[in-house]
């Protein structure tokens, strides 16, 4: 559908509107009701043109005393005629050639047939008048023949002859007159010519009127024989003819004007049946589109509803993916605290396991000790016994003793009460070293201490190196450059786990042995400072921005979180400080910590929640 | 004990180093009555101790500031190869172990706190070593190149065919390589080759290579052995040591050159236990456990046993 324009879809359905039209204009073109009008008229014509020959020849009978009848169709012919013109080219007869010409020849026929119906009808009445006054005549011929006889004027017997004549001749003329035989005008003739040779000699009465009667027979016999021709030349007009002519041509062009229609009707119905079909096909692309368009519709409905769906279960994914997160950093910085109190504990673990190490063996020497004295001891008492005993005698009393004094001597040449003494000086330094290494370990954790309290951070900074002290003894020197600075309100165990993640660090960044060097000192009224710096290998230019980005770790797998100086740093945040590192690759790294002195740490819920979490994991 | 001393002069020499002096001093209580006993706090005063005279054994600590126990030990035994070396600490470092196993070469590794009594048996035990090696010229088993066809076998114990190709490879037909794939095969192999040089392979299989070793030093001291392994726990190492006096510990990846110089350095001392017996000694093994040994199959000990008297060997 897409392909054809909109220009090409108005253009075929101008143009099947157009073959629509012209084939509805072809079946209408022929009206039958006009053709039956028609049809109609031209029997009417031929019945009026019946009638008006019918009443020709009865008026030329006499039948009809008036030309009434014969004027009356004249009439009628003519408004058919007018009718018939004006329907026919209504019907389309005119553009037919032959229908135009048949229509002309009715038109010269009728016009043709008027003419001679005038001039019958003028030479008729003279005809009349003549038959109606010739009678007179002869009837004046008679009167004046008596006459002439009664006063013997003239020949009697040529007036009798004249008389006898003109009735006779009368007689004919009316029986011509009826039979229009031609040999009985002849003869009347004839006998007009007599009379009128007789009537020459007659007196001048009978003459003139005798002529008179003559002039009328003359005319009755011209006009008689002129109106015959005239009635034969009014039926001898072809107008039936003519008529049937017209309406042989109109049935003609009727039967080719509906056999036309009817081509044009099927044509018109196959393209009727093409246009049913191709609106059906447009009606089923149209369908098809539809549902397509309400299917698509329906699908974008869906997917909306399961957009929103999709966007809720994403959402709880998101949500878990989040608490997810959450825990596995939690659990990553639980991590890290293992880790790094993992090594601390090692570490402390030896630190203990010296001092463990030779209290118990300085012990264990005064135990086995305690065998060479206990002699000693038993020995003095068996002297003291013999003393107490009467009758001892002096030679067992002086050996005795001698072997008192040989003990005693060889402890003492072994050094033995010294030897003793050390031992278990030494012993209870031992213990007293423990004691420390224990005391330290509750100061680094000061789980004995409230989460914020004032704190003497030398007090941590020592107890943390105290800590450190096994990583650090093979390492290199530590410095203590402590300023006079107040106790800060802090989380100890926070601010501890921080020094001993950067005094391990320094530990770590010294290839050699080297110093790391710890400074304290106010830094303004309400803060101070405190300095980590080691002469280690220092970190690259490029690497020192991402230091503080949690997981960024240059330690190989496994050996470090990377979460140390994230850790860090975010407790520093917590309490409100900042921390600044500088470093120099081969001359060491500088750690700057600014605390507030007086600000409290916590600060909000979550703070709480976090800095218990700190607390349990120390 | 008797408080009787013989003369300083004929008393074995003991050399102590630890950089708490108190452990010194209970050291020199615990052990001068038998033993001309010597202290240093520091590694290069100890150093000079062994140059001054001959040290029968030396206790190093191993964390102290400046030089490690195992730095000491590696220069220890460059300086005076004769000399039974032990490592006392208090920290389980594996990589402190595992220097010492391969730089050390150590007799005994011992844990603080210690027990008065085992630690005099240990130390008598290395010192009595060390006499009897006081008079042999042993050679620091430094690297010898191999260029004579060597008569033992070096067997390598691996499922996987890699390390069987990398030791044939650096063999390069100085000696023949055998592989077994597993225990039965190597105990088969051992029976019928005269093998000099263990390579193992510790894999994730349920065979106990570290018991073979173990039970296979016990009766068969002259065997030197190598362990690759990836998974490695700081008690098991120290085992390895007393129990197998393990010769290298080497963690993959296992490099040419690391394994080179550990086969060049394998080989040179299998042939010196070969050519002075006396050797031996140094490689006595602390007995394994009667649980422990109940562990290995029966096929095992008695194929160890037939081992043994089939090549006709002393026991040591």
């Amino acid at each position: 559908m897409r392909k054809f324009g909109l220009i090409q879809i108005g253009a075929l359905i101008g143009v099947l509107a157009l073959v629509l039209a012209f084939l509805y204009a072809k079946t209408r073109s022929y009206d039958a009701a006009a053709y039956f009008e028609n049809e109609a008229l031209l029997r009417q014509l031929r019945q009026v043109d019946a009638q008006w020959e019918l009443d020709g020849l009865r008026s030329k009978m006499g039948v009809n005393t008036h030309y009434d009848p014969l004027t009356d169709p004249l009439l009628t012919l003519e408004r058919l005629q007018r009718e018939f013109d004006e329907k026919g080219a209504e019907a389309g007869a005119g553009t037919d050639g032959g229908a135009s010409k048949a229509r002309d020849a009715l038109h010269q026929t009728i016009a043709q047939k008027t003419d001679l119906v005038e001039q019958f009808k003028s030479h008729n009445s003279i005809l009349r008048n003549s038959l109606a006054f010739i009678s007179i005549a002869a009837d004046d011929v008679q009167r004046r023949v008596s006459d002439a006889l009664a006063s013997r004027h003239g020949d009697s017997a040529a007036l009798a002859t004249v008389a006898l004549e003109t009735n006779r001749v009368l007689l004919d003329l009316l029986k011509y007159n009826l039979s229009s035989a031609d040999d009985r005008a002849a003869a009347i003739r004839a006998d007009l010519e007599r009379i009128d040779e007789r009537g020459r000699g007659l007196p001048r009465e009978v003459a003139a009127s005798v002529e008179i009667f003559l002039a009328h027979a003359h005319t009755i016999l011209r006009e008689h024989k002129t109106v015959g021709d005239l009635l034969s030349a009014i039926s001898a007009v072809p107008a039936g003819a003519r008529i049937d002519d017209l309406s042989d041509r109109l049935n003609k062009w009727q039967q080719e004007a509906t056999a036309q229609a009817q081509e044009y009707r099927s044509y018109l119905l196959g393209f009727s049946a093409v246009l049913i079909v191709l609106i059906v096909y447009f009606a089923y692309r149209l369908i098809g589109s539809y549902a397509e368009i309400a299917r698509v519709n329906d699908e974008l409905k869906q997917t909306n509803e399961g957009l929103e769906e999709k966007v809720t279960a994403r959402t709880a994914e998101l949500s878990k993916a989040l608490d997810d997160l959450k825990e596995s950093e939690a659990q990553l910085i639980q991590n890290e605290k293992m880790s790094s109190l993992g090594q601390m504990v090692a570490g402390v673990a030896h630190e203990i396991n010296t001092p463990l190490g030779y209290v118990k063996g300085n012990l264990e020497i005064v135990d086995s000790r305690m065998e060479q004295i206990e002699q000693v001891e038993g020995l003095c008492s068996d002297v003291a016994h013999m003393l107490s005993t009467e009758g001892a005698k002096a030679a067992d009393f002086r050996e005795r003793i001698q072997t008192v004094f040989d003990a005693a001597n060889a402890i003492r040449k072994l050094g033995l009460a010294k030897e003793l003494k050390d031992l278990v000086k030494d012993g209870v330094y031992g213990l007293g070293q423990i004691d420390d290494i224990v005391a330290n370990l509750r100061s680094f954790s000061r789980l004995d201490r409230a989460a914020n309290s004032k704190f003497d951070l030398h007090e941590g900074i020592n107890s943390t190196l105290m800590i450190a002290h096994n990583l650090l003894k093979n390492k290199g020197e530590v410095r203590r450059e402590f300023g006079d600075i107040p106790r800060v309100l802090c989380s100890p165990s926070q601010i501890n786990q921080v020094i001993l993640n950067l005094v391990t660090n320094a530990a770590q960044a010294l290839d050699e042995r080297g110093v790391i060097t710890i400074t304290t000192a106010r830094h303004d009224e309400e803060r101070v400072r405190i300095e980590v710096a080691d002469t280690g290998h220092g970190i690259p230019a490029d690497v020192l921005p991402k230091i503080f980005d949690p997981f960024f770790t240059t330690k190989d797998v496994g050996k470090g979180t990377g979460l140390g100086l994230a850790i860090v740093r975010k407790i520093i945040d917590q309490h409100g400080g900042t921390i600044d590192v500088r470093s120099e690759v081969g001359k060491g790294t500088h750690f700057t910590i600014v605390l507030p002195i007086g600000r409290a740490a916590v600060e909000s819920r979550e703070d709480v929640e976090f800095l218990e979490q700190q607390l349990q994991a120390a | 004990m008797t408080a009787t001393s013989p003369e300083a002069e004929t008393k074995p020499r003991v050399l102590f180093l630890d950089d708490e002096e108190r452990i010194l001093k209970t050291m020199s209580a615990l052990f001068r009555s038998k033993y001309d006993v010597l202290t240093a706090t520091e590694g290069a005063a100890a150093l000079e101790h062994l140059q001054r005279a001959h040290v029968h054994a030396v206790v190093s600590d191993q964390r102290m500031p400046g030089m490690t126990g195992v730095d000491f030990l590696r220069k220890a035994r460059q300086l005076s190869p004769g000399t039974v070396r032990m490592l006392l600490t208090g920290y389980s470092d594996l990589q402190a172990i595992v220097g010492s196993i391969n730089d050390g070469e150590i007799f005994r590794y011992i844990s603080k706190p210690w027990q008065n009594d085992q630690l005099q048996a240990t130390v008598a035990e290395a010192v009595a070593i060390g006499v009897k090696l006081a008079n042999v010229k042993v050679a620091a088993s430094g690297p010898l190149r191999l260029n004579q066809r060597i008569d033992q076998a070096l067997l390598v114990l691996s499922s996987q065919k890699e390390l069987v190709d990398q030791v044939t490879a650096l063999a390069d037909g100085t000696c023949e390589v055998q592989r077994a794939r597993t225990l039965r095969e190597a105990v088969v192999i051992l029976q019928i080759k005269d093998v000099g040089v263990i390579v193992a392979e510790a894999n994730a299989e349920s065979e106990d290579v570290a018991l073979f070793l173990k039970l296979l030093k016990q009766k068969y001291p002259e065997t030197v052995t190598l362990l690759v392994t990836p998974t490695a726990d700081a008690e098991g190492a120290i085992e390895l040591i007393n129990q197998a006096q393990l010769f290298r510990f080497l963690a993959p990846p296992v490099t040419p050159t690391m394994l080179k110089e550990s086969l060049d350095a394998a080989i040179s001392h299998a042939l010196a236990l070969r050519a002075t017996p006396v050797l031996l000694e140094r490689h006595t093994v602390q007995a394994v456990s009667k649980e422990r040994e109940a562990q290995a199959g029966s096929w095992l000990l008695d194929g160890l046993r037939t081992l043994r008297s089939r090549l006709g060997l002393s026991a040591s």
